[in-house]
């Protein structure tokens, strides 16, 4: 658990043990670190490096290595952090964090001056964990150079966290691939030059996870996506509580197979809204809507809000429908519960149980958490479909010619208390159907 | 590939004066991509979807390019030693000795 200090501008013996005598570069830092030790990097680092740069941290996954940028390069030990700190490559060289495990607060890595076809690498070796904490990585590359996280494989523990950092490019062309494990909670898209048609993709091989939350990714305005669909590993996105460019279209390319890109927006918007979500699936895609709506349906205390389901012609079958979110209410008590939840398309054809179902999660064993799933889907494929009852709701139907209110119900027997969780599926291709996400349970 | 055709396929107004915006793009050779964003009130839908269409038929040829690029970056990635000594000897007797230099700095 040592310290190390790091400043460019020391003139010492490169030892490390003090700022007079620090290392010069953050390589030669780590070089001489282990596990579980803290280098202190000085507020006026500025360290240029006209070759490659791999930065292996010899952090464990119990004792990261820490790298902290200080308020100072005087006082031992430092009491304050710092966000001033730089590490530069110039030419067409990467900035690479590959294997090990490593906390990394306040620097500013700027990446490729020149042509790369990936400027900024992280977790990019077997067994990682690499977590920036108030970070700026800025790809300046005018190529098509990119942001790659996650790299090496199935079997590498690969995992990169951002905290509060950001991101900026230089090519309209430029992107964050994402593979393995990438959370980035708080921070934004910056101008380093030029903001990237498409924000994210997913790397071609590895699957990917990906949380962003807390985001400001508001220079994406109109003419910009923020994903890449189009690709056929499997990689889930959410996006939670983000700012939003006003118009950003939030996929680009269409998803292949349900074992695709899958993305799941919530409460992100350009604007002064709460409700906003658009998910994206092979099967189709559920935006909120709030013009056709319920009266006295699910709201956010002022504007009513339904969910518009949208299937594609290819898209759900029997038993791979357009499945919705789940809403969750709570069950105080025991017994025969009935859940019903409303819902409007525009036809005069009524939908069957064949077309669209309510699936229902509840707590049905006695003395256990143990669920059980229940369903309105007809049983099998044998099953004859049955109409969904008649909604006899009142709805705004603003633009549909044949407005037809029906409702899914499901009745179970309540062992223990508590969380009811249903939603809705759409089975029917190429069609749209709107739902009242208030669940009401008699 | 060129896009050959752009649509709105939909547009559905919300409460707030923004418009739920869905094109279909259709490439030279039957391909379709569609695109959904809530736009503005001020925004001119059929001039954004023009400028998508420019924008995808751009982006389409530099992603050609560069998946011509990962492709030739491969291919020199499974090259095995032997491969480049087989490839050496063979130009070794029939190019000048510079562009033989270059071989070997590239292996």
């Amino acid at each position: 658990m040592a310290v190390k200090y790091c400043r460019s501008g020391a003139a010492g013996a490169g030892t490390g043990a003090d700022w007079t005598n620090a290392y010069t570069t953050l390589v030669l830092a780590i070089a001489g670190s282990s596990a579980g030790d803290t280098i202190y990097v000085a507020d006026d680092h500025a360290e240029t490096q006209a070759s490659a740069m791999t930065i292996t941290s010899p952090g464990t996954a119990g004792a990261l290595l820490r790298i902290i940028c200080v308020n100072t390069h005087t006082v031992e030990p430092p009491t304050a952090v710092g966000t001033t700190a730089t590490v530069t490559t110039t030419g067409s060289f990467n900035m690479s964090f590959t294997s090990g495990y490593a906390y990394v607060y306040g620097i500013t890595f700027n990446v490729t001056t020149g042509a790369s076809s990936f400027a900024t690498v992280i977790a990019s070796g077997t067994a990682n964990n690499w977590i920036f904490d108030t970070c700026t990585f800025k790809n300046l590359s005018t190529s098509s150079a990119s942001m790659k996280i996650g790299v090496a494989g199935f079997t590498a523990y690969e995992r990169c966290e951002f905290i509060n950092c950001s991101v900026g490019f230089n090519s309209t062309s430029s992107r964050i691939a994402v593979s393995g494990i990438f959370l980035w909670r708080g921070g934004s898209i910056i101008n380093s030059g030029q903001i990237p048609t498409t924000l994210f993709i997913v790397d071609q091989t590895i699957p990917g996870i990906a949380e962003i939350s807390d985001v400001d990714m508001s220079l994406l305005g109109s003419g910009k996506n923020l994903i890449t669909a189009s690709v056929a590993t499997p990689t889930l996105y959410y996006l939670r509580n983000c700012k939003l460019g006003a118009s950003v279209s939030v996929i680009t390319g269409t998803i292949g197979g349900q074992g695709g890109v899958s993305v799941f927006l919530d409460n992100c918007d350009s604007g002064n809204t709460n409700y906003r979500m658009e998910h994206y699936k092979y099967q189709g895609k559920i935006l909120q809507e709030t013009t056709i709506v319920r009266t006295s349906g699910a709201s956010d205390g002022t504007t009513p809000i339904s969910h518009k389901f949208t299937s594609l012609t290819t898209g759900p079958t029997l038993f791979s429908p357009l499945d919705g979110p789940w809403f969750a209410i709570w069950n105080d008590s025991t017994g025969s519960k009935t859940v019903t939840v409303q819902f409007m398309h525009d036809s005069v054809t009524n939908l069957t149980n064949a077309d669209i179902y309510l699936e229902v999660e509840y707590l049905g064993t006695a003395s256990l958490p143990l669920g059980v799933l229940t369903s309105s889907r007809v049983a099998d494929i044998f099953a004859a479909a049955v109409d969904c009852t008649a909604g006899g709701a009142t709805w705004t139907t603003t633009g549909l010619t044949n407005p037809n209110s029906q409702k899914l119900t499901l009745t179970f027997t309540a062992q223990i208390k508590g969380l009811i969780r249903a939603r809705v599926c759409l089975i029917k291709t190429n069609y749209t159907v709107y739902v009242d996400p208030l669940l009401v349970v008699t | 590939m060129p896009i050959v055709s752009s649509k709105i396929k939909s547009i559905s107004v919300q409460i707030d004066g923004r418009t739920y915006v869905t094109e279909i793009h259709v490439y030279d050779n039957g391909d379709e991509v569609e695109f959904t964003y809530l736009g503005e009130e001020k925004d001119d839908f059929n001039q954004v979807l023009k400028e998508r269409a420019v924008a995808l038929s751009k982006e389409t040829k530099i992603d050609y390019e560069r998946q011509k690029v990962d492709n030739l970056i491969s291919s020199f990635d499974e090259l095995k030693s032997s491969d480049f000594q087989l490839v050496k000897t063979a130009v070794d007797s029939k190019t000048p000795k510079g562009i033989v230099s270059d071989i070997d700095s590239i292996k």
